[in-house]
C-alpha cells in the first residue's frame, strides 16, 4: 500500500471515528448556539465548519433533535451563502488580469451554484431526519436540548423553511420539475399572502426570497395569468442589490409583463401600463401589485 | 351522538392547526417527496442536457482515468430540441463553456480539456481521448454524446467508487452520492450565455 493510501486511510478513520463519537447535549447545544449567532452575523464559512464539525451520529431523541437542526442551521448558512455572500469556490480558473497574478496571489472566484448544491444536500438529510424528530420537544427530559433563537420554531416550520430553501435553490437551478414537486406539497404558497406570511414566519432568506417568487410565478402562469403577474412584480420588487435575479430571468418576467402575457395589466386609477422596472404607477404612485388585468388586443 | 361529537372534536383540532401552523392542509410538508440528487436530464429552454458516471468507463477508454490521471470523466450530451431548435443559433464555445463538476458538499472540480488529459496518459490512449472528448461548435437536434473531464485535485482528496466518492477535507471524510452532484457549463444562445446545469445519473 502506497504511503498516500495509507494516510488515506488514516485520515478516513479519523474521520469515522470523529463522527462515530456521540456528543453531550449541552455541548451540541452550545454549538449549535454559536452556529446561530455566526449565520447572523454573517460568518458564513466559520459556521458551516463549526456544524459540519458537530455533526454526530444520534443513539437518542435528543441528540436526533439537535442533528437535525444542526442540518438545518447549514442549509440557512449554505442559502444565505448561495444568495447573499458565497465562500465555496468555483472551479473556474481566474478571468481577465488574475492570469498574470502569480498562482498563489490568485484568488479564485465564489460560486453561488456550490452553495445551491451544498444547501440541497443538507435539506435532504434534515428531510430524512424530519419523520423521528417531530415529536421531541426541545426541552425534553427537563433539558434544554436547543438554544433559545431555536427552541421557540416547532419542528415543522423548521421543516417548511427547508422546504423554501430547496425550492429557491431548485428555482436558482432552473430545475422546474423539483420546483413544481415541492409546491404540489405546498399549495399554499401560490397565495401570494399566504406565501408572505409563511416566507416570514420561516425566516427565509431575503436573497431567496425572489427565487421563491420566480418558482412560484412558473407554476402559476400556465394557469392562472392575473396571479402570476402578482408573483412576477413581487420577484422584480425583491430583486434589488444583493439579491438580484439572474439577467435571463429578470428579463423573462419584464417581457411577460409587456408582450407574452395574454393581458394587459394597468392601474386602475389612471389606466397606466405596468411598467417592470417601476413599482408603482408612474401617474398616480398606485403600487404596480394593484394593477388590474385587461385582456391584451393583438395586432391584426 | 357520537358522531357529532366526532364532527365536533375533528372541526376544533382542525381549527387550532389552522391557528398553530402556517399550513392550511393536513401535513403538506409530510407529502413532499424527499429529492434525492438532481435529475440527470433536462430540457431548459431548448437546450437538452443530460449527464452520467460510468464506473466502467475504462471499456470506453481503454484505461482507468480516475487511477491513472486523477481525472473524472463524466459522459454529457447537450443539444437543441424543442419549437424554434432549426432556428436557434447556440454554440458549445470551448473559450466560454466553462464546465464545471459540483460534488455534493458544493466542492467544485475544475474542467480539463482533452488535451490536457492526454498529457497526463500514455500516448496510445490519447486519440481515442481526444476523439471522444465532447464535441464544441454550432449545436443541432442531434444528441452526440461526449465526454467532460473533471480534475481531482488536491490529488489523493479523493476516492471514488461505483456510485459515491469520497472527499477528504482536512481530517474529515464525507461520502458523498455521485447522484448529488451536479454538472454546469454555459451554452452561447442567440449571442448570449446561457447557464446549463444537469445532475449526473448512471
Amino acid at each position: 500500500m502506497s504511503s498516500s493510501s495509507l494516510r488515506k486511510c488514516a485520515l478516513a478513520l479519523l474521520g469515522v471515528v470523529a463522527c462515530a463519537t456521540p456528543r453531550d447535549h449541552a455541548v451540541m447545544r452550545v454549538d449549535l448556539e454559536h452556529a446561530q449567532a455566526l449565520v447572523t452575523r454573517g460568518d458564513l464559512p466559520a459556521a458551516a465548519k463549526l456544524l459540519e464539525r458537530s455533526l454526530a451520529p444520534a443513539d437518542d431523541d435528543g441528540a436526533k433533535l439537535q442533528r437535525f437542526h444542526a442540518a438545518v442551521l447549514l442549509v440557512r448558512t449554505h442559502v444565505a451563502a448561495a444568495f447573499g455572500a458565497p465562500f465555496l469556490g468555483s472551479g473556474l480558473p481566474p478571468e481577465g488580469a488574475e492570469w498574470r497574478l502569480d498562482a498563489r496571489a490568485r484568488t479564485q472566484s465564489a460560486s453561488p451554484l456550490a452553495h445551491c448544491v451544498a444547501a440541497l444536500r443538507w435539506a435532504d438529510y434534515a428531510r430524512g431526519w424530519y419523520d423521528e424528530v417531530q415529536g421531541i420537544a426541545p426541552n425534553a427530559g427537563g433539558e434544554t436540548l436547543l438554544p433559545e433563537a431555536l427552541g421557540g420554531v416547532t419542528t415543522r416550520d423548521t421543516l417548511a423553511y427547508v422546504h423554501l430553501a430547496a425550492l429557491a435553490c431548485f428555482a436558482r437551478l432552473r430545475f422546474e420539475d423539483r420546483v413544481e414537486e415541492i409546491l404540489a406539497g405546498i399549495p399554499e404558497l401560490t397565495e401570494l399572502e399566504r406565501c408572505d406570511t409563511l416566507l416570514a414566519a420561516t425566516r427565509v432568506e431575503d436573497g431567496a426570497r425572489p427565487w421563491i417568487y420566480v418558482g412560484v410565478f412558473e407554476h402559476v402562469v400556465r394557469t392562472d395569468e392575473p396571479l402570476a403577474f402578482k408573483f412576477a412584480v413581487h420577484a422584480l420588487e425583491t430583486s434589488t442589490g444583493a439579491h438580484e435575479l439572474g439577467e435571463r430571468e429578470h428579463e423573462r418576467l419584464a417581457n411577460w409583463i409587456t408582450r407574452d402575457s395574454h393581458f394587459v395589466f394597468k392601474c386602475p386609477t389612471c389606466k397606466t401600463l405596468a411598467d417592470p422596472v417601476l413599482f408603482s404607477c408612474s401617474v398616480c404612485r398606485r403600487p404596480t401589485l394593484e394593477f388590474e388585468p385587461e385582456p391584451r388586443e393583438t395586432s391584426k | 351522538m357520537p358522531r357529532t361529537i366526532l364532527a365536533v372534536a375533528f372541526a376544533l383540532c382542525t381549527s387550532c392547526a389552522a391557528v398553530n401552523a402556517p399550513f392550511r392542509s393536513a401535513d403538506p410538508l409530510a407529502a413532499t417527496p424527499a429529492t434525492q440528487g438532481f435529475p440527470s436530464q433536462k430540457l431548459d429552454g431548448l437546450i437538452f442536457a443530460a449527464a452520467r458516471w460510468d464506473a466502467q468507463h475504462d471499456e470506453v477508454f481503454g484505461l482507468d482515468l480516475v487511477r491513472a490521471a486523477d481525472v473524472l470523466p463524466i459522459a454529457v450530451t447537450a443539444c437543441l430540441r424543442g419549437d424554434g431548435q432549426d432556428r436557434a443559433r447556440a454554440w458549445l464555445n470551448p473559450e466560454r463553456m466553462a464546465p464545471e463538476l459540483f460534488l455534493a458538499d458544493g466542492t467544485a472540480l475544475a474542467a480539463l480539456t482533452a488535451d490536457e488529459v492526454t498529457a497526463r496518459v500514455p500516448e496510445r490512449y490519447g486519440a481515442r481521448l481526444k476523439k471522444l472528448a465532447l464535441g464544441t461548435g454550432l449545436m443541432t437536434a442531434h444528441a452526440d454524446e461526449g465526454w467532460l473531464f473533471f480534475e481531482l485535485a488536491p490529488r489523493g482528496a479523493f476516492d471514488v467508487g461505483e456510485r459515491t466518492i469520497a472527499h477528504t477535507s482536512g481530517e474529515r471524510t464525507s461520502e458523498l452520492d455521485l447522484r448529488a452532484s451536479l454538472v454546469a457549463f454555459q451554452v452561447t444562445l442567440d449571442g448570449r450565455e446561457q447557464s446549463v446545469c444537469v445532475g449526473v445519473g448512471r
